[in-house]
């Protein structure tokens, strides 16, 4: 599985890293960072639903 | 698993389409319905009193899926149920025909309020859906001087898309500041300086008496007697549940649809469910039953919806950390938790004159909730502590 964050979409709301702190934080720019860009098959559920969460959609899964 | 056959959605916003979504994202191979009053592939609402509002022409709907994402769905636009016969599970619409399903999904959402003394009209406007916005951006293009009546966020961020056109703006709101009752005066009184300085002629404490509709323009009556002259009017008072479909149906739908947390609707026999700002729900986390109007409430809700409507032994239930966002001028306001006007707050960080802060507010000393001005990390800081309904003294 592959996660990406669309910074061009990206509204820094922070849904992602409340929903799947694991994968998705800000750096020290105040920028979202995906820390686990190919995360395991065992938070697939966890990162859908972060990007399912996403007000701007600017989360894309890939299997 | 068992296996549904036939799902029908009633209402085509994010609740609805997010059920269709997480359907077929868990496997469900049976056939979906969607059922919508618009004459619109289904789009997200948010961008209607923002950028939809503001951006320079063309400006793009924003779609919730692609139109490829509805082959294999029975789309139903441009009609609107009028009655649900639960024994049957039949939804009739207002074009004489009938759907039957084995699962009926009530999200039918919202309807904007209207206000008695100053009623729907040529140049007076609700903003609910994309028609209602794109009659307000026309009239952003053609007219000088607006009027914003309700300070809540809608109307709020109205004004501020307004100003950001150029446009001459009154903003009526009949509490002490905008968005008071909701989130309280702190962030009120930061959000009315917020639009003064942005020029808006905020007028708080009043109400609408009256109007005239004159050839060129609206003149309308305040409480206290002063006038406003505007070429369009906005009315932001709030929303109601769309329920009235309901009426006869048996299920109670008064200020809602009461729903488990397992989205399923009591006292329907089985198979209807509820989702999205229609829902009334028993939150843990607020202690009582709630109806939220929130885009990520309603994105959240189908999801658990969609596992319970595949899985009756499913343990998925719907109590999330509720999360709303408004964006006006530069500022972004982000509400965490269940938050009311009359909460106490308490300054986490930040400073309120420089516009960048995190106030959190608790009930009976524990944290129900946080407000963060122009500061998303707090966000992700206070969440953990509003799930767990922290004690404030460990908080700040």
């Amino acid at each position: 599985m592959k996660v990406a964050v669309d910074l061009g979409l990206c509204d820094r709301q922070a849904v992602c890293i409340g929903i799947t702190p694991a994968v998705f934080d800000f750096n020290g720019d105040g920028e979202l960072t995906v820390l686990q860009p190919e995360p395991p098959e065992s938070l697939r559920d966890a990162v859908e639903d972060a990007a399912a969460a996403c007000p701007m959609a600017a989360i894309t899964v890939e299997q | 698993m068992s296996a549904p056959g036939r799902v029908a959605v009633v209402g085509a916003s994010l609740a609805g389409v997010r059920v269709l979504k997480a359907l077929r994202r868990k496997g469900f191979d049976g056939e979906l319905v969607l059922i919508g009053d618009e004459n619109e592939l289904p789009y997200d609402r948010p961008p209607l009193s923002k950028h939809y509002l503001t951006g320079d022409d063309p400006v793009a709907v924003k779609l919730l899926e692609p139109e490829s994402f509805y082959d294999d769905v029975e789309l139903r636009l441009g009609v609107s149920a009028v009655r649900l016969d639960l024994a049957d599970r039949a939804v009739t619409l207002d074009d004489g025909s009938s759907v039957r399903a084995d699962h009926v999904v009530i999200a039918t959402g919202a309807r904007a309020r209207t206000l008695a003394e100053l009623p729907d009209g040529p140049r007076i406007a609700r903003l609910r859906t994309l028609a209602d916005a794109r009659r307000i951006r026309a009239a952003f293009r053609s007219c000088r001087r607006l009027l914003v009546v309700g300070g809540g966020f809608i109307g709020c961020e109205v004004a501020a898309s307004a100003r950001r056109r150029g446009l001459e703006v009154t903003l009526v709101e009949p509490l002490a500041a905008p968005v008071v009752r909701g989130v309280g005066a702190v962030v009120g009184g930061t959000i009315a300086a917020v639009h003064r300085d942005n020029g808006v002629d905020l007028r708080v404490g009043l109400a609408v008496a009256g109007v005239e509709h004159l050839a060129d323009r609206l003149v309308v009556m305040l409480t206290d007697g002063s006038r406003v002259e505007a070429d369009f009017a906005v009315v932001g008072v709030g929303a109601t549940p769309a329920t009235e479909w309901l009426a006869g149906s048996g299920i109670e739908a008064t200020g809602g649809v009461a729903c488990d947390d397992r989205c399923r609707v009591a006292g329907a026999g089985g198979g209807v469910w509820a989702v999205g700002d229609v829902a009334v729900w028993p939150s843990r986390l607020s202690g009582g039953p709630v109806r939220i109007e929130h885009w990520t409430n309603a994105a959240e809700q189908a999801s658990v919806l969609a596992a319970n409507l595949l899985d009756d032994s499913s343990d998925m239930c719907h109590d999330p950390v509720p999360y709303v966002w408004s964006d006006q001028y530069e500022h972004k306001v982000q509400i965490l938790g269940s938050v009311h006007g009359d909460d106490e707050t308490t300054l986490v960080s930040g400073s309120l004159d420089e516009r960048k802060f995190a106030l959190a507010y608790s009930r009976e000393g524990r944290i129900c909730g946080l407000v963060a001005f122009n500061s998303p990390r707090e966000v992700v800081a206070m969440r953990t502590l509003i799930a767990q309904s922290a004690l404030m003294a460990d908080v700040a």
